[in-house]
């Protein structure tokens, strides 16, 4: 397979000589970074001492992928009646899925930066190592998006036969030349001004963004398209699509195969053509020796102090530890864990991500809730008991900071606390479960309550408490069961050992029980009084329980 | 004879931080230089600059009589760079590692092969030829690091740190490498910390410190200067010369 790309992508070898590569050391290059990405893949493997389960990731993506594409073959092929328009709106989504993709999963493909030590010291130009890191993430996307084109690809087939599939193929490879170059142009700038930390963490933050907004998409988008408009839609009637790389693109059908030479066409076709090209040719002359500079800069530690310190006394975090935590191995947990889930990326990668889901949910059960005017959607939605829903979203805020507390990418340093003489380890646990509630926890339960308050208004406020000591409870429980290990002390690749998934699943469903028990009891004050007084007595027993 | 290594005016800073301060130096071939320096001082920005990988500092660099900022690439051809971070594409195998980088120095391919196998047999890695790295061990990797940085034989060898994770019998026929390659009249420009091994590899001495060269010379003319082991020499030019006292206020603390 990779010897096949390789002869495939060198039929060009007289264009890379012509742009002053050395073809024969891009050639090895190439051969090894592929070598390395095959083997990659089955690296992942080796925590899960079995590779049928690595296997078994690939065809959950491989499905993953046909299945995007499939929808969007749907939508833009099915539905939009005009060819041009509709692969407008196919290769505008196609790039913006490139772009993000880019960004999110393939840092170490884009920029890895053992190259400085090993590529950049011995005798290769700049230009053989550019147009080689394009030519690899070229095949790294097409290798990975291959799933995605195909139900596309086919119904070209069908529907417009060899000329229109082959254009379509290269519509579609101008696409990702264009997404490449979008996305080094975005690192460039940010490396211009970013140190190597800083950087990473942008780029975290970006992948954070990726992951909600990719799961808001998933969640919504079904329920915002209205289908029956699609139909008629004529991407050239709507001026903004004029500024679409996606449109310059689709011209080149409407030109080439429709035959349309009316001006604005042509000069998208034009733009079509033109701006992918001249993207390669920017990257490869002007920016290598940028690049390589930049990637040297990257491996420099700056003397720069990387996080002025904060007033200590006066942080969030003192505010609660001393109100919440005892001195000695609790309030030592609490602060490992405060300061632990700010700063690590792999962690907040993790978390933060499961945070787009309250957003969404938020959307989902209040936003879109009723039908008909506004007015009428309103008035049901305060009739209803929604603010239950609202109450508890916030529970994503808790479950998933709790799970993931146990695990770093830095595990290793958990030798800490096997040379510490650690009487109570639960005390620890116990700590850092009150950071997760004092940092996530009550700042997103109080949006929720604000919303609840402002909707439903004050005469909820007892449903507010209730829901609040349930929380509490369930973030309690979720600790002492899930949390069998000490923060930070297990690698991811152990994740979802047998006994967290079916605690958490336990948890969950207590979840579901203690909120339906809320809403039944919801207009019994009495009852609604016993049931706090209850739960907050089992709160603070499960919390006794951590030793 | 030509120096190898010929520096004038040599200065950089990052921004407003002043890296290199007007170095000037002539090396000679065939001469180990023992570069040390505390950290931050500017060693790794130096080597980076000799080893055309970085082009932006002011002054003139000429490596084997060419111009760093004219011609890195042939100045790349005649250096083996040593890195002192094992960085390392750790899922190739040694050969496959060791052929990519052959293959950038332009060899043939049957060479490659043949002082690839040849020299991983002798590091002791003969087992090893077909595996990946990613299970090797912190030395296992560092000997492969040291090849990739000899196999093309060059003529102006860079190590950072060469030893470490290397066991005791390794160190010892690395060091015997190291003064066999200066009789051949390679150039060796060997930083570390450790400076007892400094001491008894080099021919010169280089100290540097924020940014301009402090001592240089013969570690026996360092000794008669400064004292009798390299690390007086070290601390009495860089530091505070009072460590026993510090080390005293360290154990104070207990009382506090």
């Amino acid at each position: 397979m990779n010897n096949l790309l390789l002869k495939l992508v060198f039929l060009f070898r007289p264009l890379f000589e012509k742009l002053g590569v050395q073809t024969h050391k891009m050639k090895v290059i190439l051969d090894a970074k592929l070598k390395m990405d095959s083997r990659r893949t089955s690296m992942l493997t080796r925590g899960f001492n079995n590779s049928k389960k690595n296997s078994y990731v690939n065809i959950i993506t491989t499905v993953y992928y046909f299945i995007m594409g499939l929808f969007l073959m749907v939508v833009c092929f099915i539905v939009i009646e005009d060819t041009t328009s509709a692969i407008a709106i196919y290769q505008t989504i196609w790039i913006i899925l490139l772009s993000l993709t880019l960004i999110s999963d393939f840092t170490d493909v884009l920029i890895d930066v053992r190259d400085n030590y090993i590529l950049l010291p011995r005798p290769v130009n700049d230009r053989t190592l550019t147009v080689s890191r394009i030519v690899h993430i070229f095949l790294y996307l097409l290798r990975l998006f291959v799933p995605f084109i195909v139900p596309g690809l086919i119904f070209m087939i069908i529907d417009q036969g060899i000329l229109g599939t082959s254009l379509f193929l290269i519509q579609n490879l101008l696409s990702v030349v264009f997404s490449i170059f979008l996305v080094n142009i975005l690192y460039l700038s940010i490396l211009k001004y970013a140190n190597q930390q800083k950087f990473k963490e942008i780029i975290n933050y970006f992948q954070i963004s990726f992951i909600i907004i990719t799961m808001t998409i998933y969640y919504l988008l079904p329920n915002l398209i209205d289908f029956t408009n699609l139909e008629g839609f004529n991407i050239m009637d709507n001026t903004w699509s004029y500024f679409l790389p996606g449109t310059w693109i689709a011209n080149l059908w409407a030109l080439l195969i429709e035959g349309n030479f009316a001006m604005p066409n042509m000069i998208m076709a034009g733009l079509g053509i033109f701006v992918p090209f001249a993207s390669l040719y920017i990257i490869i002359k002007g920016l290598s020796k940028d690049f390589s500079q930049k990637l040297i800069g990257i491996g420099q530690g700056s003397t720069e102090v990387v996080r002025e310190k904060k007033t200590e006394k006066n942080s969030l975090k003192n505010w609660w530890r001393k109100r919440i935590t005892k001195v000695g191995e609790e309030r030592a947990g609490f602060d490992l864990a405060w300061l632990m889930t700010a700063r690590s990326r792999d962690y907040k990668l993790r978390t933060y991500a499961m945070f787009g889901f309250i957003p969404v949910l938020f959307v989902y059960f209040i936003a879109l809730y009723g039908e008909g005017t506004f007015a009428e959607r309103w008035e049901a939605l305060q009739a209803s008991h929604q603010y239950l829903f609202l109450i508890y979203i916030c529970i994503y805020s808790a479950f998933v900071p709790i799970m993931n507390l146990q695990y770093s990418e830095k595990f290793k340093a958990a030798w800490l606390f096997q040379a510490l003489p650690l009487a109570q380890p639960g005390k620890l646990i116990k700590g850092s479960v009150k950071a997760m509630i004092a940092r996530f926890v009550i700042p997103i339960f109080i949006i929720s309550t604000v919303f609840v308050i402002t909707i439903w208004g004050m005469e909820t406020l007892d449903d507010i408490i209730i829901g609040f000591i349930n929380i509490l409870f369930i973030c309690a429980l979720a600790g002492k069961m899930l949390l069998k290990e000490m923060p930070f002390s297990q690698s991811w690749t152990t994740q979802n050992k047998g006994d967290t998934v079916v605690w958490s699943f336990a948890i969950m469903f207590i979840l579901g029980a203690v909120g339906f028990m809320h809403w039944l009891i919801v207009d019994y004050f009495l009852i609604v009084l016993l049931w706090g007084i209850l739960f907050s007595f089992l709160t603070w027993w499960i919390f006794k329980e951590y030793k | 004879m030509n120096p190898i290594i010929q520096v004038r005016g040599l200065s950089k800073s990052f921004g407003k931080k002043q890296v290199l301060n007007n170095i000037d130096l002539d090396i000679q071939p065939g001469q180990i230089i023992g570069y040390i320096g505390p950290n931050g001082a500017g060693k790794s920005t130096t080597v980076k600059i000799l080893t055309a990988l970085d082009g932006e500092f002011e002054g003139e660099v000429l490596v084997d009589g060419i111009d760093v900022r004219k011609d890195p690439l042939a100045v790349k051809r005649i250096v083996g760079y040593i890195p002192e971070t094992a960085e390392i594409y750790d899922v190739l195998t040694p050969m496959d590692f060791l052929n990519l980088v052959g293959n950038l120095h332009d060899m043939e391919p049957e060479i490659i092969k043949e002082r690839a196998t040849n020299m991983l047999r002798h590091f002791g890695l003969e087992g090893n030829l077909d595996k990946r790295m990613d299970t090797f061990s912190k030395g296992m990797k560092q000997k492969v690091l040291i090849i990739s940085g000899l196999i093309h034989n060059p003529k102006l060898i860079f190590m950072d740190e060469p030893l470490t994770g290397l066991d005791a019998n390794t160190v010892i026929m690395l060091k015997e490498i190291i003064s066999k390659l200066s009789e051949k009249g390679k150039t060796i420009f060997y930083s570390s910390h450790m400076m007892d091994i400094v001491e008894k590899v080099s021919d010169r001495i280089i100290l540097i410190n924020n940014g301009s060269i402090i001592a240089d010379g013969s570690f026996e003319a360092l000794k008669q200067q400064r004292g009798e082991s390299l690390e007086k020499v070290f601390t009495s030019l860089t530091g505070n010369r009072n460590y026993s006292d510090k080390a005293e206020d360290f154990l104070n603390a207990f009382n506090q």
